[in-house]
């Protein structure tokens, strides 16, 4: 398939569903899909940055 | 107000160095299991024999625990008397908030829990994290919206696991 064919294929697959793979709950299981690629510890990081980043937005949110 | 932290892999550390027997489980483990849900604790399932009790009031002693949200112009005994008359323990830390429950609510004992866990490893530290049936089955039992929202991941990755 050359680059034209895929990037075809994408943009049609994106068009029929623009949220991602979902379970019937609307789960997206393009990103726990990702996430069971990572190692424990780096899921936990991830989750810490996501974290962090929520504080810090928070903070900012009172501040103002 | 300073960044509140929230180190497990510390917590963890400790656990480990003063051998005691402990779970994780709660919004940590749904993490660890891979879902992309946020939590500002981490919460253990412990074995209230007595060896254990007194492993856990020495590993988190030198992070200065105290309970949550607690009047800080009260005083405050962290020792193996206050975790052995706890089912539940909510505290903050040097290490951020820690919980420790003896007994929740959803599975059948702290050794089904144990026996059932994953052995996972978190920044080089040997930890057992509760398996996805019993943490959908924690959450079940607690059935608030956020533990809904839980049980809705832990079922996909179990889809997933099953599938892949």
């Amino acid at each position: 398939m050359d680059a034209r064919e895929a990037t075809d294929k994408w943009i049609e697959e994106n068009n029929r569903n623009p949220y991602g793979q979902q379970d019937a709950n609307g789960v997206d299981l393009t990103l726990l899909r990702a996430n069971l690629k990572l190692s424990p510890t780096e899921r936990f990081y991830k989750h810490d940055a996501v974290r962090r980043f929520i504080q810090r937005n928070r903070r900012g949110r009172a501040a103002s | 107000v300073a960044e509140q932290p929230l180190d497990a892999p510390a917590c963890v550390k400790a656990l480990n160095e003063a051998e005691a027997r402990f779970v994780v489980i709660g919004g940590m483990a749904v993490v660890l299991q891979g879902s992309a849900y946020v939590t500002e604790d981490v919460d253990f399932c412990f074995s209230r024999e007595r060896r254990n009790v007194q492993a856990i009031a020495q590993a988190l002693a030198p992070f200065h625990p105290r309970p949550y949200m607690m009047d800080p112009s009260l005083p405050f005994i962290w020792d193996e008397q206050t975790v052995r008359n706890s089912t539940t323990l909510t505290l903050d830390t040097d290490l951020g908030r820690v919980d420790f429950l003896a007994e929740p609510d959803g599975i059948d004992s702290f050794e089904g829990l144990y026996a059932r866990a994953i052995d996972m490893e978190l920044d080089g530290h040997p930890v057992k994290v509760a398996s996805l049936d019993d943490l959908i089955s924690m959450k079940r039992a607690a059935g608030r919206p956020k533990d809904l929202l839980a049980i809705m991941d832990l079922e996909a990755i179990k889809s997933l696991a099953e599938l892949e």
